[in-house]
């Protein structure tokens, strides 16, 4: 089977508040090839995703999401994401240092989304989960 | 006491059956008359008072004319007495039930037909006085007395029944939102009204209807004397009306008189001497009861303070509490931040991409003093708002410059200012203004407030500005960025508020609160201004130049 390489770039789509940690994570996502585009708060994550939906743009192919955001909560926008069909199973990462077994067990519900805590997941070992979502070696 | 009851009984046993009854009547009514004065005396305004005085008017009324029915002989002042008795129990009935619906406390489900109810009674009162519909006649045969009703007497019993059964479920209706005392006062009252109620129908009503004779109706003013006796009860034992105290006063000074008045009119010596002995010993008596309900009432409301105070304490530290807990777990949140970015970059920092380059590994370590230090300084927050609110945070007061503390705050964010190329200026008329104040803390407080107008400010200027106003220094700082909304304004100040729309992380969200909290300590005030959000904002912090706690 020959390598296909896909001449679009791959973008990561990163909801985060906190610049520091963009900072930090974005370096591990750049040096394996994503394209990062950032949301500060959850206003501006939804209206990335209602740019996403005109024609002929370029769509994240993977979404990392906080949950403890200043204006609403990260459960939120994952469910704007699944609601539209453009993204109905787009690989998410719930991405948090809040830790619950209820916001646990809502997430086992939903296809191809996971939970994972920052502290104990490092920039390099996101990257590899995320690879591992997308079918990536 | 008892002796002077046992006196009191024999000398009525001496009197023939017909006085006896009309003497204890008018005892009856003249009880009647002062528990309703009493009652409204006690609160001339209330409500609850007025319809009770009128209620008790009314019974007096009744008696009044059962017993002058009773004492005449010819047949036309009979019948006109009789009639007014039924409109005066018209009337009862009315007020019972308006009682009812007052005590305790008004009914909530309905409002009460106040008019309505004044003008059917009336009417009813009015057809029993005017009219022959209810008492017809008096008959005479046999030498035995009886009434002859009309049709009308049909009406008055339903009339008189209804509303004694409609003021029992207004009752029993507003047991569920009584407290316990209120239940035994309605208790005491309620069957009071009853049984006097329907005793007085049977001897005076129905009776008189069954029996063809009135001869009964003679005992109708006995039958309120359980009304009396149950209500006098609730008023000395339950705090009904809370008269309980004035009716004890008043009915020992009663029983002071009485001995008084047999002292002065008593003949023999024996008489005398024993009446004297009786009146030392009543008023000996009379008065440690008095005082021993005083004591008791005083400290009924004593424990009913204190219950009050220990609630709201027991709210207060609740809630104390409750914002304990929740700024704990908030705080233990926060700080998983900066550990995250010193965890990342030494987790980077094993990657030989970066190993081999030390330009890369520079960056990397400066990332976590970066880190760390935010760190230290979200512990340090969290902590002196511990001391805050511990009321531990101590202050020491000497003389400083404002004008020089506010200069090297100034120089300190210069560079941060210039690496966002801002304006960062220092605008003071006088080169030093005079303040007591704590150097460090006041120090920490119009830093943060420095720190946030540059942090905020993407383009164009900071201007910190120091002014004497003779007895209080103002410290101002402005900018034109990203002001805020009226909403924002008003939570400012608070502990983690963050606005939503216009705040960067990266802040603790307590150095506001904490600056609020020095300038209070320095007697001072501290408010923010702004046109709205992206015009601007102004920070002001008054600050007195001597205050008490200063040296």
């Amino acid at each position: 089977m020959t390598n296909t390489v896909d001449s679009r770039p791959r973008i990561l789509l990163f909801v985060e508040d906190e610049p520091d940690i963009v900072e930090l994570y974005k370096i591990a996502f750049e040096a394996e090839g994503f394209v990062v585009e950032s949301a500060v708060n959850g206003q501006d994550a939804l209206d990335k995703l209602k740019q996403y939906s005109i024609e002929d743009v370029s769509r994240p192919t993977v979404m990392i999401l906080d949950i403890l955001l200043p204006d609403i909560s990260g459960m939120d926008i994952l469910k704007e994401v699944r609601k539209n069909k453009l993204f109905d199973n787009t690989p998410v990462i719930m991405f948090t240092n809040y830790s619950s077994d209820k916001i646990r067990e809502e997430i086992a519900q939903i296809p191809n989304a996971r939970y994972l805590l920052k502290m104990e997941v490092s920039p390099a070992q996101l990257v590899s989960i995320i690879k591992e979502m997308l079918g990536m070696k | 006491m008892g002796y002077i009851i046992i006196v009191l009984i024999m000398e009525l046993m001496a009197l023939n059956g017909q006085n006896l009854i009309s003497i204890i009547s008018v005892i009856v009514g003249v009880t009647t008359f002062l528990l309703g004065l009493f009652v409204f005396l006690a609160d001339r305004k209330g409500l609850i008072n007025q319809v009770f005085f009128v209620l008790t008017l009314n019974t007096v009324l009744w008696i009044g004319t059962v017993l002058v029915a009773v004492s005449f002989g010819d047949r036309e002042t009979v019948l006109l007495f009789r009639r007014l008795a039924f409109a005066a129990a018209s009337f009862i009935a009315f007020f019972i039930y308006y009682f009812s619906y007052l005590f305790p406390k008004p009914n909530e489900q309905y409002k009460f037909p106040l008019l309505a109810g004044i003008i059917l009674t009336t009417l009813i009162a009015a057809m029993n006085i005017f009219t022959d519909y209810t008492l017809k006649d008096i008959g005479l045969s046999n030498g035995v007395q009886s009434n002859v009703y009309g049709p009308g007497y049909y009406i008055f019993i339903i009339y008189f029944f209804g509303a004694l059964f409609v003021g029992v479920a207004n009752f029993l209706g507003k047991r569920k939102q009584m407290n316990e005392l209120e239940l035994v006062q309605i208790r005491l009252v309620l069957t009071g009204l009853v049984v006097s109620g329907v005793l007085a129908a049977s001897t005076n009503l129905i009776l008189p209807k069954l029996l063809e004779t009135y001869s009964t109706g003679q005992l109708g003013p006995l039958t309120v004397s359980v009304f009396i006796i149950l209500s006098t009860y609730a008023i000395l034992r339950h705090h009904l009306f809370d008269i309980g105290v004035v009716v004890v006063e008043l009915l020992t000074s009663t029983m002071w008189l009485f001995i008084l008045f047999r002292l002065m009119v008593d003949n023999s010596l024996q008489g005398r001497i024993m009446d004297f002995i009786l009146l030392v010993i009543t008023i000996f008596f009379g008065a440690l009861l008095i005082r021993s309900v005083n004591k008791e009432v005083k400290q009924r409301e004593k424990v009913e303070r204190l219950a009050n105070d220990l609630e709201v304490a027991n709210e207060k530290l609740e809630s104390l509490d409750v914002a304990r807990r929740e700024f704990l777990s908030f705080a233990s949140h926060q700080l998983k931040t900066p550990m995250t970015v010193i965890k990342g970059y030494a987790t980077l920092a094993t990657d030989p991409v970066y190993l081999n380059s030390p330009e890369k590994m520079k960056q990397i370590a400066e990332k976590i003093v970066f880190s760390t230090d935010q760190m230290y300084r979200l512990i340090s927050n969290f902590l002196d708002v511990r001391a805050i609110e511990e009321g531990k945070m101590s202050f020491i007061f000497k003389p400083t410059d404002l004008v020089r503390l506010a200069s090297s705050l100034v120089e300190d964010a210069k560079s941060y200012a210039s690496k966002k190329n801002l304006k960062l200026e220092l605008a003071s008329v006088l080169p030093s203004i005079i303040i007591s104040a704590d150097e460090t803390k006041l120090r920490q407080a119009v830093q943060n407030l420095i720190d946030n107008a540059v942090k905020y400010t993407d383009e164009g200027f900071v201007r910190v500005e120091v002014k004497d106003e003779k007895n209080y220094a103002l410290l101002l700082v402005t900018d034109s960025g990203k002001g805020m909304s009226t909403e924002a304004k008003e939570h400012l100040f608070e502990q983690f508020f963050r606005d939503g729309r216009t705040a960067k992380a990266q802040g603790t969200g307590l150095g506001l609160y904490i600056a609020k909290e020095i300038v209070k300590a320095h007697k001072g005030e501290i408010w923010a201004d702004s046109l709205g959000e992206g015009k601007g904002s102004k920070f002001t912090v008054k600050l007195p130049k001597e205050h008490e706690g200063s040296n």
